[in-house]
């Protein structure tokens, strides 16, 4: 697995409290479980605090959108590691 | 407090107040929440569990949190997402305790609060600590 995505996976298993949850990138909220709105605010949080960087508002609402999913997350967070270092 | 704030001016706003935990306030508590175990409503019972009296429901003194919350930061700006409360000592009848909640983050991003809560009683001793966290629900400016 890729090793961003298995970093992920760990702030995923952290946050909904389930350590066999497996991460693929065409996932969505609909494929896990308790994915609402306060886990959404909580997830991103959470990976903001695990990887030190901040999302912008607008980044975020764009996750929301039809046909994002844990790929979209992957790529924006990819991104913003590299705007980093 | 300003009728409106830019979301980095929450940062390091706080309020604090002092409130007397009495004896109308748990037997009132005890006949809303349906809460009546002995260790709160019977001195005698209290007293033989190792307490030098009947003590508040932690479930009291988060509720007395909620009043500054929702009364005086973030006021009407806030929505509850979650709480996150440890209890230290114990709050008997009587006791004056004093709350004080500070914005210690803010997560722009989901527009999000983290309030750093404490409570200590009359004798400085903490009674409570722990996180509160609200979504703001406020017009930028």
């Amino acid at each position: 697995m890729d090793n961003l995505l298995s970093r992920l996976e760990e702030v995923f298993r952290l946050v909904f409290d389930d350590d066999a949850l497996v991460l693929r990138d065409d996932m969505s909220a609909k494929d896990v479980e308790d994915w609402d709105s306060l886990q959404h605010i909580n997830l991103v949080i959470a990976v903001e605090k695990r990887f030190s960087i901040r999302f912008a508002t607008a980044e975020i609402s764009r996750l929301k959108e039809p046909g994002q999913n844990i790929g979209s997350f992957r790529r924006l967070l990819e991104e913003k590691l590299t705007a980093k270092a | 407090m300003p009728e409106c704030f830019t979301s980095q001016q929450w940062l390091g706003q706080h309020s604090e107040k002092t409130i007397l935990v009495s004896d109308d306030l748990i037997d009132s508590f005890a006949t809303l929440s349906g809460d009546r175990c002995p260790i709160h409503v019977d001195d005698g019972f209290a007293q033989s569990r190792g307490y030098r009296s009947r003590i508040a429901h932690g479930a009291l003194l988060a509720a007395l949190v909620s009043g500054i919350i929702g009364m005086e930061l973030p006021r009407e700006h806030g929505v509850l997402q979650q709480i996150q409360l440890s209890f230290h000592n114990p709050c008997y009848a009587g006791d004056t305790i004093r709350i004080r909640v500070e914005v210690k983050e803010l997560i722009e991003s989901v527009q999000t609060i983290l309030m750093r809560v404490s409570i200590r009683n009359q004798a400085g001793q903490l009674i409570a600590k722990g996180t509160w966290q609200s979504g703001l629900k406020v017009r930028e400016r």
